[in-house]
């Protein structure tokens, strides 16, 4: 790894440093570290202020003081290098540690940008490494823009964009809000209509659904009658009208929330494509920048919330070996999406991953009624407290339940499908959002097909395809011999036609094997 | 078939023939180790019903339900899991069948294994057994109570075949 140490003079003074050498992160480290320190301290800060009076102050200040003096011996020995084409990292004031990230297994370098950050130009590195787990394997916090850019560069991750990223520098020193990207147009980029549609159909919105919901049957269940018996007359009376406002303010306000964090997490969400990676970059307060390596991507997850299905919207998330994160806001490629539009998007920004041809095809005419069996199993116990629970006439709504619980394992049913394309394996299921896994057949981890009783008897078995992040594409109830011949076909696919990346590094497999 | 599967001329698995079962002694061996759960628990039940203030045929009737369920278990379940499992390995694959109520079939594509463990606990060794875990990138999956010289070819043979797949 021989990148040219022609980076930007270094805090300490050193200039002209070659690039085995250490170099310490921003200072204003200090003040971000110090800020997100001490907004943790709040809670405490507040009961120091009760508890000491007019001691507080003071108390305070030291306080204060001493978290800037321990961030400051912290900053000191926290040191970077890129060694052997690796990124080191030691840090720790009484106990040292040093950690060391070859290249070879660093996936990808995020970059974020915080207010404080922004505010002197930095940019804060997130090291991600396959089998990572949910965090960064390294983070280094306050780095200039183009001090990123060279321990992008020097571990072989560059911004692939058209020019070399040696010009960039100069032109824009110190971007003010966004980064040069003069590279390829994006190839997705969200509009604020999608935007607010996406916060107003949110996942968040549905969540406060179900919480309304809960608290009511909560007040049909665990009430005694005698009380049940009297909320019943209140619910006819004044108080119902204010629990309707109550609830209307409740939705509103949870719709407001729901656009000002949906907008601030998407703001400006732009992906771009290159010949290696995608780059997403999102955020209007925090600004992030995810790069996607394109020959790590397993699939993508096509998701159709309660809300979206109806209005024809999708999600689209990424399933991205190591980079496992839970955050379903880091694996968003797409934050909204109309279903007529999605094909010739994933075209555009995904070719290696196309979107099947034809419909998918649906389990067989048998299998519907077994798809209702689970969820009206699972009504009675909700139809027998609803009737139990609920006063009077109202006890006969609990006959709605199974009704309910039948066109929910009917919309399953409807949900569910597959289809098998030259690459990609289309796995839908539904639950209450539908799901599409679209994934790369050839990279599946494991295939599945199962059956209980029930399904044996009747010919029926479930396939499920499992992949490197862990994710399960499964499909109930389909032909034994469909799941069967989908097994065969799916496993043939990833054993006998490994992936280009083996087939590239064909030295490997020609290697002689570990005896 | 009610529908096609493009592409399919139902490719071989290792499974279609060659399917070896576990060992003979893997009923034994679950049994035991059943029982190290199932004795004290149904023991606990015991205690728990002398000590409850309950009537006497109710309590009779629970330890003699609670110990007869536990026989049942430790009587019937290894014996249906040994005859549902087998496992064949393949040049291209590791096929699995595995199950109690919910028979799994599971193929694992040899690229796909990125290390093989063998295991063996105090029991098992006595009763020279081992248990092989395959892992992949999404998890493992497991051969239990194996012969010790067969689980020992197998760690041999899938060490061979696994690829070193770099394919993450």
């Amino acid at each position: 790894m021989t990148s040219e140490g022609e980076g930007p003079p270094s805090d300490d003074g050193a200039a002209d440093l070659r690039p085995e050498d250490e170099r310490r992160l921003h200072p204003a480290w200090v003040l971000t570290r110090t800020v997100a320190v001490l907004r943790g301290l709040v809670p405490a800060l507040i009961g120091l202020a009760v508890g000491l009076r007019e001691w507080a102050l003071p108390a305070g200040v030291v306080l204060v003081v001493l978290v800037i003096l321990l961030r400051i011996a912290e900053w000191r020995v926290t040191k970077y290098a890129v060694v052997d084409g690796g990124l080191r990292l030691r840090s720790g004031i009484l106990a040292r540690r040093e950690r060391v990230v070859p290249a070879s297994r660093i996936s990808a370098l995020d970059t974020s940008r915080g207010l404080v950050q922004r505010a002197f130009g930095l940019v804060s590195l997130e090291v991600q490494t396959a089998g990572g787990g949910k965090h960064a394997e390294l983070k280094l916090d306050a780095l200039t823009y183009e001090e990123a850019e060279r321990l992008r560069a020097a571990l072989g991750h560059a911004a692939r964009t058209a020019t070399a990223p040696e010009p960039q520098a100069p032109t824009q020193p110190r971007p003010a809000f966004a980064p040069p990207a003069p590279g390829p147009p994006p190839v997705y980029a969200a509009t604020g209509r999608q935007l607010v549609i996406a916060a107003l159909t949110g996942p968040q919105l549905g969540l406060v659904g179900v919480l309304v919901a809960s608290l009511f049957s909560q007040l049909g269940d665990a009430v005694p009658d005698s009380v049940t018996d009297r909320v019943g007359d209140e619910l006819s009376g004044a108080d119902a009208m204010t629990i309707v406002v109550l609830v209307v303010v409740g939705i509103l306000f949870a719709a407001a929330v729901s656009v000002v964090g949906t907008v601030l997490a998407f703001a400006e969400f732009t992906v771009v494509r290159d010949e290696r990676r995608l780059r997403v970059r999102r955020g209007l307060i925090t600004e992030r920048t995810g790069t996607i390596p394109l020959d790590r991507i397993h699939g993508v997850r096509i998701v159709e919330g309660l809300l979206r299905r109806p209005l024809g919207y999708a999600t689209v998330q990424v399933e991205v070996a190591g980079y496992r994160g839970d955050d379903e806001i880091t694996r968003t490629l797409v934050p909204l999406v109309h279903r007529r539009d999605l094909p010739a998007l994933l075209e555009r920004m995904l070719p290696e991953v196309p979107w099947p041809a034809g419909p998918l095809t649906p389990p067989p005419p048998r299998a519907r009624r077994r798809y209702w069996t689970i969820p009206v199993l699972l009504s009675v116990v909700p139809t027998v407290a609803a009737a139990v629970a609920l006063p009077g006439a109202w006890s006969l709504a609990a006959i709605l339940i199974p009704p309910l619980g039948l066109a929910l394992g009917d919309a399953r049913f409807r949900g569910a499908g597959w289809s098998l394309g030259p690459e990609t394996l289309a796995v839908r299921h539904q639950l209450l959002a539908r799901t599409t896994l679209l994934s790369l057949a050839r990279r599946a981890q494991h295939v599945d097909v199962r059956d209980q009783p029930f399904q044996r008897r009747a010919d029926l078995a479930t396939f499920d395809v499992v992949l490197a992040t862990g994710r399960h594409g499964a499909v109930r109830h389909l032909d034994a011999g469909v799941a069967d011949l989908l097994q065969r076909t799916v496993a043939s696919r990833t054993s006998r036609n490994p992936s280009p990346v083996v087939r590239r590094k064909g030295s490997l497999d020609s290697a002689a094997p570990p005896e | 078939m009610s529908a096609p599967v493009p592409g399919a001329d139902r490719p071989p698995l290792p499974g279609d023939d060659g399917r070896r079962q576990l060992s003979a002694r893997a009923v034994p061996y679950w049994r035991a180790l059943l029982a190290m759960y199932l004795v004290p628990a149904a023991l606990v039940a015991t205690v728990a019903l002398a000590v409850i203030d309950l009537p006497s045929w109710i309590q009779t009737a629970g330890v003699l339900a609670a110990w007869l369920a536990a026989a049942a278990v430790i009587a019937v379940v290894p014996r249906v899991r040994r005859r549902i499992w087998w496992y064949a390995i393949g040049e291209e694959e590791v096929d699995l069948h595995e199950g109690l109520v919910i028979v799994t079939r599971t193929v694992v594509p040899m690229v796909r294994v990125q290390h093989v463990d063998l295991h063996r606990g105090p029991l098992s060794t006595r009763m020279g057994l081992a248990e092989i875990e395959l892992h992949t990138a999404a998890g493992s999956v497991t051969i239990p109570a194996l012969d010790r010289d067969e689980a020992e070819r197998i760690r041999r043979q899938v060490s061979v075949l696994a690829r070193v797949p770099d394919d993450l």
